[in-house]
């Protein structure tokens, strides 16, 4: 009983900051400068971190970054809670803007030394509530990430970070496409079973 | 052949509807379509392998989009710039925001899809993104910063080279003004002392020539009063007829008089001009001629204020004319 009580604070806590992110961009698209402000501070560390991962070059995702909430001022009317939380509409702009810039440079091999920087990720730990929360999702994520299969691992970092579809992984790699696809399921059913709890904060 | 056969294993598969709304949510990822409402249920997708009666659950869809937006959460969190976050609010704020309709605006994901990205991006597509009307971005913003800083410091260089080089030259032109004003002091210093060089010698050769005459000037015997015994001599070139005077102990003349010379010749006086006397210097004076038949030499105290005499009509202060034979 005790850890039920310990647990719906938090669980409390988590919806009711989705609940908050949606009226933040609620207010955006009011012309609220705070709001975005607000935002910016919300998400811009995990944006920057995605878009640092794919591009890796650090001021192209500082300017992917603010396309980014250029883009969420202008268009917040558009945004609807029902189809998505706002940290995953965030997030699949940030990828989809980053991919596009990934694609038109043409960099679809990374070198030994982007390698060696993205393992060595410059990063700076936010402060404030988001950024427990931001802590606790890593950490399960990365905990989840890593009971995955490496081949199953493989194919949704490819697809999630680099951009590839499930037949230019095919090709790339030699998988057949089916395989491919089933991977897929089994990674994508794993997590979803496994961040159970983080998702139904977002819903 | 192995793509064939994998379609058709694919095709084999029955996706139960968890896995349709999978491949459903992985579309958002591959083609950035976004899925419709509907998410296109009963329309049946040959690459994702669902079936018209196996239409996937908007619920479940949602759940792996969500679990799609989960993933970017493994990152470790990176901080921006402050920069970026003071851009982008300048970029929204009223005086210079991003308005709707603005080309910037325009750059949205898909039309009613609020978080479907944008289809892949192409060159061309890039290119119309880095349009004049689009909003600058952040590597275009430091790079014209930079460089425009750097035109302004280059500006403010050349500038200060110019004001220390203008400055300089200034003070070298009032150095070269005053060295110039103290030269012409100096010549005419020299020029001042050449002359009374060449005065000088002209005198020493005329009385060191062998060929002159001198004579003896005296004061006459009590006709001044406080005339102290004043003595001279004049040197006289027969030859050339130049003639030479210097007088000591004369005393300047008082106020209102001049000292006069004058020729005693046969056929009466001549002017032989004024006669300066400073205190306690010798008094000179000189000629290239002398009148014809001169046979001796008076020094009078006459009027200043008359006009130039012809005839001695004051004192006769010096006088040298028995010795004297021309």
């Amino acid at each position: 009983m005790p850890a039920m009580k310990t647990a719906e604070p938090q669980t409390r806590s988590s919806r009711s900051t989705a609940a908050e992110d949606a009226l933040l961009v609620e207010r955006v698209a009011a012309g609220d400068q705070g709001a975005l402000a607000e935002l910016y501070d919300r998400f811009s560390s995990l944006l920057l971190a995605l878009s640092r991962r794919i591009l890796l070059n650090d001021f192209e995702a500082e300017e992917i970054l603010q396309e980014v909430f250029l883009q969420v001022w202008n268009q917040a009317k558009r945004y609807d809670a029902s189809r998505s939380s706002v940290s995953t509409w965030l997030v699949l702009i940030t990828r989809s803007r980053s991919i596009d810039r990934l694609r038109s440079r043409q960099v679809k091999e990374r070198t030994v030394s982007t390698l060696e920087r993205e393992k060595r990720p410059q990063h700076t730990s936010p402060e404030g509530p988001e950024a427990v929360l931001y802590d606790e999702r890593r950490r399960r994520l990365h905990l989840e990430m890593d009971k995955l299969p490496p081949e199953q691992r493989q194919i949704l970092d490819l697809a999630f970070f680099r951009g590839m579809t499930q037949s230019e992984i095919s090709g790339s790699t030699g998988i057949p496409l089916g395989t491919v696809k089933t991977r897929t399921l089994l990674a994508m059913k794993k997590l979803r079973k496994a961040m159970a709890e983080d998702m139904r904060d977002l819903l | 052949m192995n793509s064939k056969l994998d379609r058709s294993k694919l095709d084999r598969l029955k996706l139960d509807r968890e896995d349709q709304a999978i491949l459903a949510a992985w579309q958002v990822l591959e083609s950035g379509d976004a899925p419709s409402g509907t998410h296109e249920a009963g329309t049946g997708n040959p690459e994702t392998g669902t079936a018209e009666d196996d239409a996937p659950d908007d619920a479940l869809v949602r759940e792996y989009t969500e679990l799609l937006g989960l993933m970017a959460y493994e990152l470790e969190p990176a901080v921006p710039s402050a920069e970026t976050r003071t851009r982008i609010l300048a970029m929204v704020s009223d005086d210079g925001g991003v308005v709707e309709g603005s080309p910037e605006a325009g750059r949205v994901v898909g039309s009613a899809e609020h978080f479907q990205p944008q289809p892949s991006a192409t060159p061309q597509a890039e290119a119309s993104e880095a349009s004049p009307f689009s909003t600058p971005t952040h590597g275009a913003q430091r790079g014209l910063t930079w460089l425009m800083a750097a035109m302004l410091g280059l500006c403010l260089l050349g500038l200060g080279f110019l004001a220390g080089q203008t400055q300089q030259q200034q003070s070298t032109i009032a150095q070269l003004t005053a060295e110039l004003d103290r030269q012409a002091v100096e010549a005419e210093k020299t020029t001042g002392l050449l002359d009374e060089l060449t005065t000088v010698k002209r005198r020493f050769d005329m009385v060191t020539r062998i060929a002159r005459q001198a004579y003896p000037v005296q004061a006459v015997a009590n006709e001044v009063e406080g005339q102290r015994g004043p003595e001279g001599t004049i040197y006289v070139c027969g030859a050339h007829q130049r003639w030479y005077l210097n007088i000591d102990g004369l005393d300047p003349a008082p106020p209102g008089k001049e000292y006069r010379l004058w020729f005693l010749t046969e056929g009466g006086t001549v002017a032989g001009g004024r006669l300066d006397v400073e205190d306690g210097a010798t008094a000179e004076l000189e000629a290239q001629t002398m009148p014809n038949g001169t046979q001796g030499f008076s020094v009078t105290l006459e009027d200043a204020s008359t006009a130039a005499p012809t005839e001695p009509q004051g004192l006769t202060v010096l006088l040298a004319e028995d010795s004297v034979s021309l």
